[in-house]
């Protein structure tokens, strides 16, 4: 992404990035390392400056549990879902739900926008799922 | 050298509250209670007091300032702590550090909290911007969600088995139908653990803590003067604590590890050699990391380790013997004082009906205050028998 990094919310600038089918991570301005979740300070140097950039969307899926219970409000309905933890190929690791019922632990995983109760959200799928 | 450890630094006296489900006493109500039945352990008045160590997630409006003028605490000495699963073990050190300083004499450690359902349910989707702003609005499921995914990581990287991790539910569960104040006193199968309902799957509900109203106290005091007392005392001997603790090794690692060397070496006491380990069992998992990172184990041999090692109250090694969380129910702050205050009862000799044998050393970890995706705090301290 080009644009200046934004004065705004970091949730609607990064749920924004769904308009364009994009995915979005915080990226150190001065060493370039990527944060999620984003920070203050970057945790390989110190610095303060980040901007928001295009990430691969793409990782290994770590584990997977399954919720039946507990999930809260707004999501009672939805169950059983699946969470998911990825580690992004860009090195950090990202929470977030299972858009296949075809993932496992180690499996090679693409983030794709799925509505998560109503709203998109970057949700797993297999790599080579079209 | 990591760890810090005290030559003339005593407990002198200990309450805890019985975990209730709910309550319509305020937390500074729970607080007053223990901190009196503390002191009257000790055979100390308030008066005496001149340092406290206060953690509670529920006490606002109020604050630990507050909470010291409600119950007629004059200080020298005030150390809020930062509430959650490690807070018994920081406040402590602080405390340890502050007597052993001259800085306070009598220190009263303590936590409390009224943490009913609507307050739990309200302070997990807040509990910090990183759960707000990125966890809550996907339907996380609280810790649970996040201990799930921890533990289908350790399932998967290390082949460990919820019958493996069963067993710290089941012994424990066993030592709280010997614990008076247990919140659960029928124990439970290995075959009910595997069977109970899903929670969050690879947990299930024999896996996680119930959440209730409690508060926990001690009394910290330097050798001289616990001495001084009528009770049997027990010494604080050394310990350590770490924030935010960033592994080479991986997110199954979460602190231990960068103390736990040293602070055998400090106290001249290995792994193997304590008589009973008091651990944070905010679920099983918890309690395999934490033998694996201190050192009982290889890292990813914790799943093997439970299964081969008898940790009943009268076995090879003790683990939370009044039956932990799991057992006594989890009371917010509070709860990172249980390891803490069943290890001061077994050193004293008062752990009636589990009582272990000839208790020299007992060491105490916890953990807390879960954050995207691991907890942040962990900590450890090693206690032994006073005089």
């Amino acid at each position: 992404m080009n644009e200046p990094n934004p004065d705004m919310d970091a949730r609607a600038y990064f749920l924004r990035a769904s308009e364009t089918d994009n995915f979005v991570l915080p990226r150190c301005e001065r060493c370039g390392h990527w944060a999620w979740p984003p920070r203050e300070l970057c945790d390989r140097c110190g610095a303060s400056g980040w901007r928001w950039e295009s990430a691969s969307a793409r990782g290994t899926l770590l584990s997977l549990a399954t919720v039946w219970r507990g999930a809260g409000e707004g999501f009672q309905e939805e169950v059983p879902y699946d969470l998911v933890l990825v580690k992004l190929d860009e090195g950090p690791e990202f929470i977030t739900h299972a858009a296949s019922d075809q993932l496992t632990s180690g499996k090679a995983v693409r983030l794709v926008w799925r509505p998560v109760a109503g709203r998109p959200w970057p949700c797993a799928v297999p790599e080579e799922e079209p | 050298m990591s760890v810090r450890t005290f030559e003339n630094v005593a407990i002198c006296g200990y309450a805890e509250l019985p975990v209730v489900k709910d309550t319509a006493r305020p937390t500074r109500s729970l607080l007053g209670q223990a901190v009196a039945e503390a002191l009257e352990d000790a055979g100390l008045p308030s008066a005496e007091v001149d340092g406290f160590a206060l953690g509670s997630f529920t006490l606002p409006p109020d604050r630990p300032v507050n909470a010291a003028a409600t119950l007629g605490l004059d200080l020298r000495w005030l150390a809020p702590q930062e509430p959650g699963g490690a807070s018994g073990i920081a406040a402590l050190l602080a405390a340890a550090r502050a007597v052993e300083a001259g800085d306070a004499e009598v220190v009263v450690c303590a936590a409390a909290d009224a943490m009913t359902t609507s307050a739990l349910q309200e302070m997990v989707l807040q509990f910090n911007t990183e759960t707000r702003d990125w966890l809550a609005p996907i339907g996380f499921a609280g810790p649970n969600g996040i201990f799930a995914l921890l533990q289908a990581r350790h399932m998967y990287e290390y082949s460990t088995t919820r019958a493996q991790l069963g067993r710290v539910s089941v012994v424990q569960r066993e030592h709280g139908s010997f614990n008076p104040s247990a919140m659960f006193r029928e124990p439970v199968t290995m075959e009910e653990y595997l069977n109970s309902r899903k929670i969050v799957e690879p947990l299930h509900l024999l896996d996680c803590v119930h959440s209730g109203c409690g508060a926990s106290a001690l009394v910290v005091t330097t050798g001289e003067r616990a001495r001084s007392l009528d009770r049997p005392s027990v010494a604080v001997l050394g310990g350590a604590e770490r924030v935010n603790h960033r592994s080479d090794g991986g997110t199954l690692r979460f602190g231990w590890e960068a103390f736990a060397d040293d602070l055998y070496e400090a106290v001249e006491t290995g792994p193997r050699e304590f008589a009973a380990v008091e651990f944070y069992d905010d679920y099983p998992i918890m309690v395999c990391c934490q033998f694996e990172e201190l050192g009982f184990c290889e890292i990813g041999a914790g799943g093997r380790f439970l299964e081969e090692t008898n940790l009943r109250f009268d076995g090879e090694l003790p683990l939370n013997t009044g039956g932990g969380m799991l057992a006594c129910g989890q009371a917010g702050a509070a709860a990172g004082y249980i390891p803490l205050i069943e290890a001061a009862r077994q050193l004293r000799g008062e752990a009636k009906g589990r009582q272990i044998r000839e208790p020299h050393r007992v060491l105490v970890s916890g953990l807390g205050m879960v954050g995207y995706n691991r907890p942040l705090t962990t900590g450890a301290v090693v206690l032994g028998a006073g005089r």
